[in-house]
């Protein structure tokens, strides 16, 4: 038998005489003593009343059975373990006698209300969002998808924290062979990581090339996102402290697609489609074609529109790479400014960025005129894109392709492209091609690119490169 | 190397590896050998091809390198290499790239090349998916030139002599060169993915209007009398077409065929890599590196306006020995021995 009094003192030893650590001595009709601990940060206290009020009255009425709720579970006394649940947000009844603990209720873990994320809004459907919680979280995926095979897994990641990584995903649709490498990812994850603060560092891990710039996993707070994809036959990782479900294999492609495609009629979804595939070509490109015209191929240019820009860029005392790189650069500050300040004053930081500084810094002679427009629309192409990790990859990816531009011209953008097709053809995510349906070649679908049909059925995306591979 | 492609993949990459490299001078070449009726004995030299293409689907399973055999395709291939780099290298340099040193142009279109060969057979298999779109453009821009076409240049026919329509019916089967990558390649198409003789007779009319539209519409914007002054035919069209966006088509145009040719120059190295790695070998990328090297050496001190002229007017030569007489003999010696072998 334990003893009452060197357990308490025991208990508030291991919890290092945490303020918020309860661990408080009750009477209990079956045991006599029993002690009640948990963090009173954590749990709600009318829970831990009322279940422990059930579980006294349940003692008398069924010995045997005395244990039985909804919320609660026996086991025989372990410390180690009772830690783990206590940290966890669970409260544990600790009785001495029988040297058993019962740990119940749910965690009452601070918590927003599910509203629309604000960096994914769309203008028809849902507008729920993400918490970080993840029985919230769960139950609004549950919420759209009522079936038996939704199939939700946990692993325990980190030493430092042990915090708790979640995947899930259909059974009828989700691929083995992605199951299986996730599966390896994430055990590599739980060896080598000391603790998971940011969703981020998941990232690192379950991509497949950490190193490229373009991302190999979704990253999204919308419950219909996720319902679609795992439609799809993907799989989705979701940690407790952190609104954002990584979905994975994903395609390049996936990273256009929007629920509101869908929510609009087929034409208008098809040609907001477009707009977003042609918008990832100027956001590259645009910056580096300006440079490699005005640098070494004016002849390309009309007569009337090629006069007009040498006499712009005569004034400029520099090369038009430093002239586009300023512009850049500015930009860039914009923007990273506009996200670190209060809401309140990021509208100031457009007035003075894009009116003051822009107007400026054309009549001081810095820059031209023709710059200042090819930068914003590059700029406003980038914004396109439904996904702020793709949204970042592109705006990195233009600078290469801008000095390559400014060394070789035409012929510097062409190498580019090249280099940068190539290396598309060659990621994948979760072992599954990340270029489909360009590699694997399938002409069939090819036009989903571009357009979106009447949606009736969902498609997996195929596990192999090989063509034999397609089919799941 | 273990792949598998579909029959789209294998015609697609037969499509850009025949026409790749050449499209834009050739026209020229058969017209000044062909004479008038050129495109008349282009057509036939493709008919031609289609038999031999078919008889290809025949007797695929026959065209088994051994160590030999193999080496002398790799030797092949790799003047061919040679060749395609300096004629790609040399309309950089007379195009656009004039004050560029050509060492560096090479090293970096051969570096591509480089990373191609080294990435997983997929890559280089869907590259060519990327520049579908690029042929439609391409076309729909050639087409801006009808009203500078004329009929006159097309008609009479019938005034060739017989030994036109000899050189002439070799050019014209030249178009097609690289066509032994499809008994390099057949066998690693699906089991399932039947070829017929309708996707044959398909493929071969799609590569055979597109060359043979380019050929008449050179045969019919140029004088036969004003061809030997305009290397390359098509892009002098596209240059003198006028939309009022753009002054310089040709320049665009002129980058899509490099990035066309360096992904056809691609195909080469694929061929060369299926047939190198049949014998087992592990490391890839050493072997790669020193294929790459071989043609950059072979390659860079050469380029001169002189062997730009030779390689112009000898590549039909290749054709025979390459797509025509090796694969033949060994693919009937194989079919004998096969024969024999049974009958013990």
């Amino acid at each position: 038998m334990l003893q009452l009094e060197s357990m308490v003192e025991k208990l508030n030893a291991t919890f290092y005489n945490s303020v918020d650590f309860v661990a408080r001595e009750i009477s209990f009709p079956k045991d006599q003593y029993a002690i009640l601990c948990y963090y009173s940060s954590m749990a709600n206290k009318k829970d831990v009343q009322d279940i422990v009020n059930l579980l006294k009255m349940q003692t008398t009425v069924n010995e045997k059975e005395w244990d039985a709720t909804t919320s609660s579970q026996k086991e025989s006394y372990n410390l180690e373990k009772l830690v783990e649940y206590v940290c966890q947000g669970f409260t544990v009844l600790l009785l001495l006698n029988s040297q058993q603990m019962v740990r119940f209720t749910i965690p009452d873990l601070p918590h927003r209300s599910p509203d629309e994320p604000t960096n994914e809004s769309i203008i028809r459907g849902s507008h729920e969002g993400f918490v970080e919680d993840m029985d919230v979280n769960l139950g609004l995926i549950r919420k759209r998808m009522r079936v038996p095979d939704l199939i939700v897994k946990k692993v325990t990641v980190g030493t430092d924290n042990k915090a708790e990584v979640y995947y899930f995903y259909l059974a009828r649709f989700a691929n083995q062979d992605n199951l299986t490498e996730l599966e390896r990812k994430l055990d590599l994850m739980k060896d080598k990581i000391d603790g998971l603060y940011t969703s981020g560092q998941a990232n690192d891990f379950i991509e497949d090339s950490p190193l490229s710039p373009f991302p190999q996993i979704l990253n999204t707070e919308r419950p219909d996102r996720v319902f679609a994809n795992l439609s799809e036959g993907k799989i989705i990782i979701m940690s407790d402290f952190s609104p954002n479900a990584f979905i994975a294999p994903v395609t390049l492609f996936s990273f256009y697609q929007s629920p509101d495609d869908f929510n609009s009629r087929v034409i208008v979804g098809s040609f907001y489609r477009m707009v977003r595939v042609f918008s990832f070509l100027a956001a590259i490109f645009l910056p580096a074609f300006y440079i490699a015209v005005v640098s070494f191929h004016y002849e390309v240019l009309p007569i009337e529109l090629s006069k007009k820009l040498k006499l712009d860029i005569s004034e400029i005392p520099y090369r038009p790479i430093f002239e586009a790189l300023i512009v850049e650069v500015i930009i860039e500050l914009i923007r990273e400014a506009s996200v670190r300040l209060p809401v309140a004053l990021v509208q100031t930081i457009g007035i003075v960025g894009g009116l003051v500084v822009g107007d400026v810094i054309i009549n001081a002679g810095l820059v031209s005129n023709m710059v200042v427009i090819v930068v914003a629309l590059t700029a406003i192409s980038s914004y396109v894109v439904p996904s702020v990790e793709l949204n970042t990859s592109i705006r990195v990816l233009r600078f290469p392709f801008m000095f390559a531009a400014s060394i070789l011209g035409f012929f510097g953008i062409l190498i580019g492209a090249l280099a940068l097709v190539v290396h598309l053809c060659n990621l994948n995510s979760l072992k599954s091609p990340y270029l489909y349906p360009i590699v694997p070649f399938d002409p069939k679908k090819v036009k989903q690119i571009l357009f979106r049909g009447k949606h009736t059925k969902s498609s997996p995306q195929p596990s192999s490169f090989d063509p034999k591979g397609r089919e799941i | 190397m273990n792949f598998t492609i579909t029959k789209v993949q294998l015609f697609l990459m037969l499509f850009f590896r025949s026409t790749g490299i050449i499209f834009i001078g050739y026209p020229e070449t058969i017209i000044l050998a062909g004479g008038r009726d050129a495109w008349i004995i282009f057509f036939v030299g493709s008919l031609i091809v289609f038999f031999q293409l078919w008889i290809y689907e025949k007797l695929y399973k026959y065209f088994e390198l051994g160590k030999f055999t193999a080496w002398i395709y790799i030797f092949i291939w790799i003047i061919v290499l040679i060749g395609s780099i300096i004629y790609m290298q040399y309309n950089l340099n007379i195009w656009v790239q004039q004050n560029t040193p050509h060492t560096i142009s090479l090293v970096l279109m051969l570096l591509i090349s480089f990373y191609i060969s080294v990435s997983r057979p997929s890559t280089i298999i869907n590259l060519p998916v990327f520049i579908i779109p690029f042929i439609f453009i391409f076309i729909i821009y050639l087409l801006f030139s009808i009203p500078e076409l004329s009929l006159n240049h097309l008609f009479p026919i019938g005034t060739s002599t017989g030994g036109q329509w000899m050189k002439g019916t070799m050019v014209a089967m030249a178009a097609f060169t690289g066509l032994e990558g499809y008994l390099v390649l057949r066998k690693y198409v699906l089991p399932e993915d039947k070829i017929s003789f309708k996707d044959i007779l398909t493929f071969q009319l799609s590569i055979t209007l597109f060359i043979g539209f380019l050929v008449i519409v050179t045969k019919m914007y140029f004088a036969t009398d004003a061809l030997p002054y305009v290397t390359e035919p098509i892009l002098y069209i596209l240059k003198s077409i006028e939309v009022t966006f753009v002054k310089r088509l040709d320049i665009f145009f002129f980058f899509l065929w490099l990035g066309w040719s360096i992904i056809s120059f691609g195909l080469i190295v694929f061929n060369i890599r299926i047939v190198y790695f049949k014998q087992k070998r592990k490391h890839k990328i050493w072997p790669m590196a020193v294929l790459h090297l071989i043609v950059f050496i072979g390659s860079v001190g050469i380029i001169n306006i002189q062997v730009m002229e030779f390689i112009r007017n000898h590549f039909h030569y290749f054709y025979i020995p390459t797509t025509f007489i090796l694969p033949f003999i060994i693919m009937l010696f194989n079919r004998r021995r096969k024969s024999k072998c049974a009958e013990l």
